[in-house]
């Protein structure tokens, strides 16, 4: 009895389990542990687990977070979109052209430019994936590679093919600047980005966990015909959870043109699949009905630390691609084994 | 049973990346049990403590990049310090986040390809805030003055060799007046876009003077069957197109596939000198397209950058902020076998 | 003559239900056989012994004197024996031919490839020696529906099928189809081929078959030969059963009208459907299966479009456009198919059990009620005595009874007034099916409406207050209870040989 209860605590949390031993094992493999010998100096030599690091981790894993939390919605429906990564170039564009025609405004007005570009970027990709899929009946899986290559091709288009650059400092308070100065951390302990990633991700959580709206999602996702026939409109409920999922990309896309003051035609390239990744990690069924935005944050961190912790430790860059992939293969099991036991 | 094969996965997972990590830090450094050797008998004092410089290479996918750790690897062992060699896969946004590893990482100083320079300027001026000297090799970045020292290719002069040597190839070949030239571009990197520009500075001056046809072929986009489709296409429109110059190896490995093809007699100059360039112009059949390369000297520039890193954390000054490794062409005459 | 295939003493139980009880018939060849029964008499678990989808419990299955033991319905189609489904399994993107032989396409001498020339040339020669008009060439998918029954037939000639087993054969086709198909049966015949055919349809039985065998409950009740029986004699021996009083029969009170429907048509599947149903009654909606009575429900719950005619609820004219609207006006839906259409499988208890009224119970700013949630689960799981470990039990590990009481629970809880039942005791056991009756019994005291579709003629009969039926999308007619009988529903529900 008591193994069978660690045994399903193991499972729930599976995803929590590997993120604490990826860390420890981070910790131990970045500290002074082999040459020194001395254990107890591992908290303090670690350079993975010390503050600065973990301030940069959650920096790190802002974009991704952004990208999942939406993520999540469209594959708790049973969708897919793997747009993303692309809509999110674009409102970084966008965003950054509209910012060169106004280089006079506050950081509140930056803020207010920047959130609005992505709004209405997100926007409208957003829509228009969810009515290919709802009105037209198109598979998400093709509607949302057909944006893909679009948001990617305007992405070209609006900037000519070079980086979009040379906007006023205000615009990159958002996404590049801390608070908290201190003598030994002139640049600040508190990014103002991870703060920003929090209140999104924290309402998307909130809107899908304990809305009539989310349950109409999981709803929607676990049988649409049920759901349609309890009345609820399932393609306005599909409509919505793609504009979110666009929206929030989008939101991740100004904040990687903030953070880095300038927006890339080719930045956020292959993010959709980090983000895929992270979603299945975090224990959103594929198949759809099951999942939580909360969760999906596990999975972001667990990707954003195999990066960084593999960097820390001098990992050649062809290896962190082999471990992503095991990784997703990893979550694609993790997925597939809970879907077994509903048979 | 499930259960158990999906925990069982992800302990091994966990399991080798720790392990496989331990002999890439023990490879990289063999100095360090003499280190902490020393580090163990006398006090841990800050001056005894070898110098820890961190690196950014654009990629290791280009031999290019190879050639610049080699530079900075033989650095190392001449100059004794620990050198961390990162990647930014060519992205700006990668870059920011290397740079800001290797802060945590408490390298002493970093230097960086900057490839994309708008990406990734916020983040080495947010690493020299936090006191680490920023250096930058191959691309700089002209948005920010905090960069201490910049060595790289003159990329512009490169273009320069290469105009020159497609003037005289031009010359040597008695095709003086009329003649159609072409270049193959990608103007996306600022480095390309130097050479490029280094080229037309050239043969530009040549234009009335020898009657020419300056033909642009197109972007190839750093791809080798790119260059080749472009190259197609300009061989239908001239067919009697006299020689071209690319911005990177990578389009004359297409160009030369698409000159065969079409049985023309153009000829061609690189740039990178790469391996395969070498062996192309060295090779009897090749080497009658491929005549000449333009050749940069990563393995210098990598060596320089560390020296310089090196001099301005024990002197605090460095030699110059811009030190420009000149390029020079590489032919039949000079070119080496494998 | 000897018989072609016997089934002999054959038992078939599933987990509670004896589904047959001892069932020995002999098939000869070139003879038609007719096996009849209502639905759930075991027609279907009997033919599905036969051609290998089931292993009997009991008994056992002579091909030609010799005991087989399929595995699978492979081995009984190597064996000789072939089934036409109601659905037919025809490949739409291969050509008939193609069709015809797929699993024993002809090979060239190499043994590798088909022979393709051959392949279409012989099935080309059973078409023609079919008479029918179609090019072996085509494409399935090109096919009329009767055409591509003649494919399957070919399929049969071809294969030299000892027993052909048709399941309401008939069910899609027109008159003149209906001629061509006996055509090739009487052709069947004559190749001494043993037909087992299924029909609800009188007429056809009396035209093509030799004799019938009728099943009921499972139990073999008689076999004779067509000649010698009246159409009456086979209806009356196909239901003569005894009425069980699980029904629960309370004298109801019938209130004002509440639904009304006037004139409703909806292409093929209904015309011209007019009926009223009131507070206070359960509505019965009978006959055979296709015949547009759930094309009807969901109509009247938004989930379909008429063409024309009006729906009034409480004496107002209503369009719903969706189930929304229909939810609304405080109808509610208990679909046919549980599994697919009535539940989130993989979701909670109190998750399924909420649904449709989320939209009206929250708190402010659309947030979850969680507690009312709670209080309402626990409330209806004990009020209608649901069998559950919790309301936190995925509703998948419940039993289907268990589940059709969560169904009503969730309507329940919506407050609808106006409840349609759609096949609402199918694949439930007989005590689950009686407590189901005890609370639709209740809900109509309360003074609610119930609309049941059933195509159980003891429980619409043993349930309903009022019945009416239909037939091939149309209204036939309309009986009290008390005036109901099997016998005079099946005459209204079924094509009659006098029609």
């Amino acid at each position: 009895m008591k193994s069978n209860s660690f045994k399903s605590f193991a499972r729930k949390n599976i995803v929590v389990i590997f993120l604490v031993i990826l860390c420890l094992g981070f910790g131990i493999g970045t500290s002074d542990v082999f040459s020194t010998g001395n254990i107890g100096g591992i908290v303090k030599t670690s350079s993975f687990l010390s503050a600065s690091n973990i301030v940069n981790l959650t920096t790190q894993m802002a974009i991704n977070a952004m990208l999942s939390a939406g993520l999540t919605y469209v594959i708790i429906l049973g969708g897919i979109d793997i747009s993303v990564g692309s809509v999110a170039a674009l409102a970084g564009i966008v965003s950054m052209l509209v910012a060169q025609k106004l280089p006079n405004v506050s950081v509140f007005g930056a803020i207010l430019v920047l959130v609005l570009s992505a709004v209405v970027v997100g926007g409208i990709c957003g829509t228009f994936n969810g009515i290919m899929i709802t009105k037209f009946k198109v598979v998400p899986m093709i509607t949302t590679l057909a944006m893909l290559n679009m948001a990617r091709g305007l992405c070209f288009v609006l900037s000519g093919g070079t980086a979009v650059f040379g906007v006023a400092n205000n615009y990159s308070w958002l996404g590049g600047s801390r608070f908290l100065q201190t003598p030994d951390k002139p640049t600040g302990w508190i990014p103002v980005i991870t703060l920003f990633v929090i209140l999104c991700v924290f309402i998307m959580h909130t809107l899908l966990s304990k809305t009539v709206f989310g349950r109409h999602v999981y709803a929607t996702g676990s049988n649409i015909k049920v759901a349609h026939l309890s009345g609820i409109n399932t393609d306005k409920v599909t409509l919505i959870c793609h504009i979110l999922c666009a929206v929030m990309a989008a939101l991740g896309g100004v904040l990687n043109a903030s953070k880095l003051q300038n927006g890339q035609p080719a930045a956020c390239d292959g993010y959709e699949m980090y983000a895929i990744a992270a979603t299945v990690l975090g224990g959103t069924s594929l198949s759809g009905g099951r999942g939580s935005v909360g969760r999906a944050m596990f999975g972001v961190a667990i990707i954003a630390v195999i990066n960084n912790g593999m960097n820390l430790m001098h990992i050649n860059s062809y290896w962190q691609k082999v471990v992503i992939g095991l990784i997703i293969l990893l979550a694609v099991i993790l997925d597939m084994a809970q879907f077994k036991k509903e048979e | 049973m499930k259960k158990l094969i999906s925990l069982m996965l992800v302990l091994v997972m966990a399991f080798a990346m720790v392990a496989c990590a331990q002999p890439a830090a023990t490879t990289e450094e063999p100095a360090t049990e003499e280190g902490a050797a020393t580090e163990e008998t006398a006090a841990p004092a800050e001056e005894g403590k070898k110098l820890k410089l961190g690196f950014i290479l654009g990629s290791r996918e280009h031999a290019f990049y190879c050639s610049i750790e080699d530079g900075i690897k033989a650095a190392a062992d001449e100059l004794g310090f620990e050198a961390v060699v990162l990647e930014s896969d060519l992205k700006g946004d990668i870059a920011s986040q290397r740079i800001e590893d290797l802060v945590v990482d408490k390298c002493d100083a970093i230097s960086l390809a900057c490839n994309e320079p708008a990406g990734c300027t916020n983040a080495i001026v947010a690493a020299d805030k936090e006191g680490v000297p920023m250096f930058t090799f191959d691309c700089t970045t002209e948005l920010t003055d905090v960069v201490k020292c910049f060595v790289g290719t003159d990329n512009f002069e490169g273009g320069v060799v290469g105009g020159k040597a497609t003037i005289k190839a031009l010359e040597d070949m008695g095709k003086t007046d009329g003649a159609v030239i072409g270049i193959i571009g990608y103007p996306e990197p600022q480095s390309c876009i130097d050479r490029e520009n280094g080229w037309f500075s050239v043969v530009n001056e040549y234009k009335d003077k020898y009657n020419l046809t300056i033909v642009n072929i197109g972007n190839y986009k750093g791809d080798a069957d790119t260059a080749q489709q472009l190259m197609d296409g300009a061989l239908v429109e001239y067919p009697d197109m006299a020689v071209i110059f690319t911005v990177g190896d990578p389009a004359c490995i297409g160009a030369l596939a698409a000159i065969k093809n079409a049985g023309a007699t153009t000829k061609m100059i690189g740039f990178d000198a790469n391996p395969e360039a070498h062996e192309a112009i060295l090779d009897p059949e090749n080497g009658k397209i491929w005549f000449a390369d333009v050749a940069q000297d990563p393995y210098t520039i990598g060596h320089k950058i560390a020296e310089e890193m090196v001099k301005y954390l024990t002197d605090g000054t460095v030699d110059d902020s811009k030190i420009l490794i000149a390029p020079y062409l590489v032919d039949a005459s000079n070119a080496k076998a494998n | 003559m000897e018989p072609c295939i016997q089934a002999v003493h054959i038992t078939k139980k599933f987990p509670g239900v004896l589904a047959l009880n001892d069932i020995s018939i002999d098939f000869y060849p070139g003879e038609v056989h007719a096996l009849l029964g209502e639905n759930g008499a075991g027609k279907s678990t009997l033919i599905k012994i036969l051609s290998g989808v089931y292993t009997a419990t009991e008994g056992k299955v002579i091909l030609n004197g010799r005991e087989m033991h399929f595995q699978n319905p492979r081995q009984a189609l190597d064996a000789g024996i072939s089934v036409i489904h109601q659905e037919l399994s025809i490949a739409n993107d291969l050509t008939v031919a193609e069709n015809i032989y797929l699993g024993a396409e002809p090979k060239q001498k190499n043994g590798l490839f088909v022979d393709k020339k051959k392949m279409i040339a012989d099935a080309q020669a059973v078409l023609d020696f079919m008479k029918v008009n179609i090019k072996a060439t085509d494409l399935a998918r090109d096919l009329t529906a009767a055409q591509q029954q003649m494919a399957e037939i070919a399929k049969i000639i071809v294969k030299n099928s000892k027993v052909v087993i048709m399941d309401e054969p008939t069910s899609s086709l027109s008159e003149h189809e209906i001629a061509a198909l006996f055509e090739q049966i009487r052709m069947l015949k004559e190749k001494n081929v043993a037909v087992i055919y299924i029909s609800h349809r009188m007429k056809e039985i009396f035209e093509m078959c030799d004799r019938a065998t009728v099943l009921r409950d499972g139990c073999f009740v008689s076999t004779c030969m067509i000649k010698d029986v009246t159409e009456n004699q086979i209806v009356a021996s196909m239901v003569g059963r005894e009425m069980k009083d699980y029904y629960n029969r309370k004298p109801h009170t019938r209130g004002k009208e509440t639904l009304r429907v006037e004139n409703l048509s909806c292409g093929r599947h209904y015309q011209d459907i007019s009926f009223s149903a009131y507070q206070g009654e359960i509505l019965g909606i009978s006959g055979l299966i296709g015949a547009g009575r759930t094309e009807v429900m969901e109509t009247i719950f938004g989930e379909r479009r008429a063409d024309s005619g009006k729906i009034f609820v409480n004496g107002r004219e209503v369009k719903f456009k969706s189930p929304k609207d229909a939810i609304a006006a405080r109808i509610g839906m208990v679909t046919e198919d549980r599994r697919r259409t009535g539940l989130m499988l993989s979701a909670m208890v109190r998750h399924n059990v909420v649904l449709p009224s989320l939209t009206e119970h929250h708190k402010p700013m659309n947030f979850l009620d969680f507690q009312w949630e709670e209080n309402v689960s626990r409330e209806y799981v004990k009020k209608l005595e649901v069998k559950t470990p919790g309301i936190e039990t995925e509703i998948s590990h419940l039993s289907g009874g268990n589940q059709q009481k969560i169904i009503l629970a969730k309507w329940l809880i919506a407050n609808s007034d106006i409840l349609i039942l759609d096949e609402p005791t199918r694949g439930i056991d007989v005590n689950a099916k009686s407590e189901f009756y005890k609370l639709m019994n209740e809900f109509v005291a309360r003074g609610g409406t119930i609309i049941m579709v059933s195509s159980e003629l003891p429980e619409i009969i043993g349930i309903s207050d009022r019945i009416i039926v239909m037939r091939e999308g149309k209204l036939m007619g309309e009986l009290d209870y008390r005036d109901a009988t099997e016998e005079n529903i099946i005459s209204l529900a079924s094509v009659r040989s006098d029609s």
